[in-house]
């Protein structure tokens, strides 16, 4: 029995590459971090990212909206990437994984 | 984003420029401090300290400050600083001031030389605070971290524009009150006004950030902003106009009240942090927060005449103001250095490649080992040249400038080592 169709096997390999994506001040790749709310795979040759920030003001924000995009872009070359910055919920320490927990030291 | 000011190179070298200069400063204050010591064991107005402070205020703390506020204002207001020719002019004028001011002090030149290096700071502090207010004022933010941050220049500005006073009275004798009670003023303005409003302002937005603390109560941060604010402020005005020098307790424990509000905001952004484990940076300023509480028991034994002893009460003073100066800010700006200064170089260099090439991450620019000694090296010599002046010993302030020295060559190293740093990165697969 397949338990997955093929967009959500999709969705699953997307969210497995972005976890090349590093935090350059964390360490800590942004899946684990708990930044990416949602990703939609699109067969028609779009991928949708819904992404987050600890802060708004997070310097590194422009460092890991392009990391995102050129992570995709090399996996999917063919397809268009859409990445949107989403603010609600606030990011909290709830979302992160844990990995990303003992990455931090939380216990 | 760090984008608007950052993509600009000739900002970005200004900003580099005053990291650099205060590094230089850094290394200057603990070789003048050697040769010096002695001086701290007398009064405090006294030409080489006064020299070593106006080095230690002006070229360290204050231009690591506005490097930071080169970098850090225009993440805030997400505006490109207003004028960066404007930033190079202020910088020239404020880094030759310094030097001619500590020359003239040293020499204790007070005709020509100190008006001049008055004159160019005022003008460079004149400058600085147009162009920070001209960036503000394109933006639509607003928050209590910007409020501060734009009082604090303005006092940063009353702070010069007494100090350019108190210069020309030297010579021509003007000023209708004593020499000393505008210089209590002036010092007053500087070390509250300027460095407490600043760092309160600066680090108010980004040990949360860095800590990824939880949600946290800004109204504390309102009530320590009108709390300082009005305090200081009542306090010159008694002073100028009403010869209250017997209630200066009563303004200054406002203050402290305001100061209280902002150590709790902050201790609660340690306790809700997720970030558990501090990298070497984050214990820097851990400490200097601990730290804190020397001036104010110092202060407080002096205020509440636990001692009755004159000469003992000149060098509580001194311990007060080095243990403000060293014990908090410079230990706050030595371990915030290598966070801001290597996110701003590196930003720089691999901001346009990362995620598409493997590259350095900030903390490889520095070496992290260095920057551990350099924190046990400063905290070595913070308490011997604390405990040398409050006993009175030249010999022992002479072992921990000794001291202070090996921690300031460390803090270049790694300064020089960032800066210089080469684009290093490899093809990802």
């Amino acid at each position: 029995m397949n338990l997955y169709t093929d967009k959500e096997k999709r969705e699953i390999e997307i969210l497995h590459f972005l976890k090349e994506v590093i935090d350059p001040e964390l360490e800590i790749n942004i899946i684990d971090m708990g930044l990416v709310y949602k990703v939609n795979y699109d067969e028609e040759g779009k991928i949708t990212i819904n992404l987050t920030l600890s802060t708004k003001n997070c310097p590194m924000g422009d460092v890991i909206i392009n990391s995102v995009e050129s992570c995709l872009k090399r996996h999917f070359p063919e397809f268009e990437i859409v990445i949107n910055m989403v603010w609600e919920p606030k990011w909290s320490r709830d979302f992160l994984t844990p990995a990303g927990k003992k990455e931090l030291g939380i216990t | 984003m760090l984008k608007p000011s950052l993509k600009d190179s000739f900002t970005y070298s200004i900003i580099i420029a005053h990291y650099i200069s205060a590094a230089l400063f850094f290394l200057a204050i603990a070789i003048l401090l050697i040769f010096s010591s002695e001086a701290f064991i007398g009064h405090y107005f006294h030409p080489k300290i006064l020299a070593i402070t106006h080095i230690t205020t002006l070229g360290w703390i204050s231009f690591i400050i506005i490097g930071s506020l080169y970098q850090l204002v225009p993440v805030i207001s997400n505006k490109k600083i207003f004028s960066p020719f404007m930033s190079l002019i202020s910088y020239l004028c404020m880094s030759t001031g310094t030097l001619l001011l500590a020359f003239s002090f040293w020499t204790f030149d007070t005709g020509f030389l100190i008006q001049t290096a008055a004159s160019l700071l005022f003008f460079g502090t004149t400058l600085f605070l147009i162009n920070i207010l001209l960036t503000v004022r394109q933006s639509k933010e607003n928050n209590i971290e910007m409020d501060f941050i734009q009082a604090s220049i303005f006092w940063f500005w009353l702070t010069a524009f007494i100090g350019a006073l108190l210069a020309f009275n030297f010579q021509y004798v003007f000023l209708p009150k004593e020499h000393l009670c505008y210089l209590k003023i002036h010092a007053h303005i500087g070390l509250i006004g300027w460095f407490l409003c600043l760092i309160i302002g600066v680090s108010s937005k980004l040990i949360p950030m860095f800590l990824l603390s939880g949600k946290l109560n800004t109204n504390y941060l309102s009530y320590c902003y009108y709390l300082v604010n009005l305090g200081l402020l009542g306090f010159i005005i008694d002073a100028l106009f009403f010869n209250g020098e017997d209630r200066a307790v009563g303004y200054i424990i406002i203050i402290l009240l305001g100061i209280i509000c902002y150590l709790y905001f902050i201790s609660n952004a340690f306790k809700t942090r997720a970030r558990k484990k501090l990298d070497i940076n984050l214990k820097h300023t851990y400490i200097s927060f601990l730290f804190i509480a020397i001036p104010i028991i110092l202060w407080s034994i002096l205020k509440f005449k636990v001692i009755a002893d004159n000469k003992l009460e000149l060098q509580i003073i001194s311990a007060i103001v080095f243990s403000l100066l060293f014990g908090f800010i410079t230990l706050l700006v030595l371990g915030q250095t290598f966070k801001n200064l290597a996110f701003i170089v590196w930003l720089k260099k691999y901001e346009e490649i990362s995620g598409k090439e493997k590259t350095p991450l900030p903390k490889d620019l520095y070496s992290e080992k260095a920057a551990i000694v350099q924190l046990y090296l400063f905290i070595i010599s913070f308490v011997t040249i604390l405990c040398g002046i409050l006993m009175s010993n030249y010999l022992t302030i002479k072992l921990g400038a000794i001291f202070l020295m090996m921690t300031a060559i460390l803090y270049n190293i790694n300064v020089f080592k960032i800066v210089l740093h080469k684009s290093n990165s490899t093809p990802l697969f």
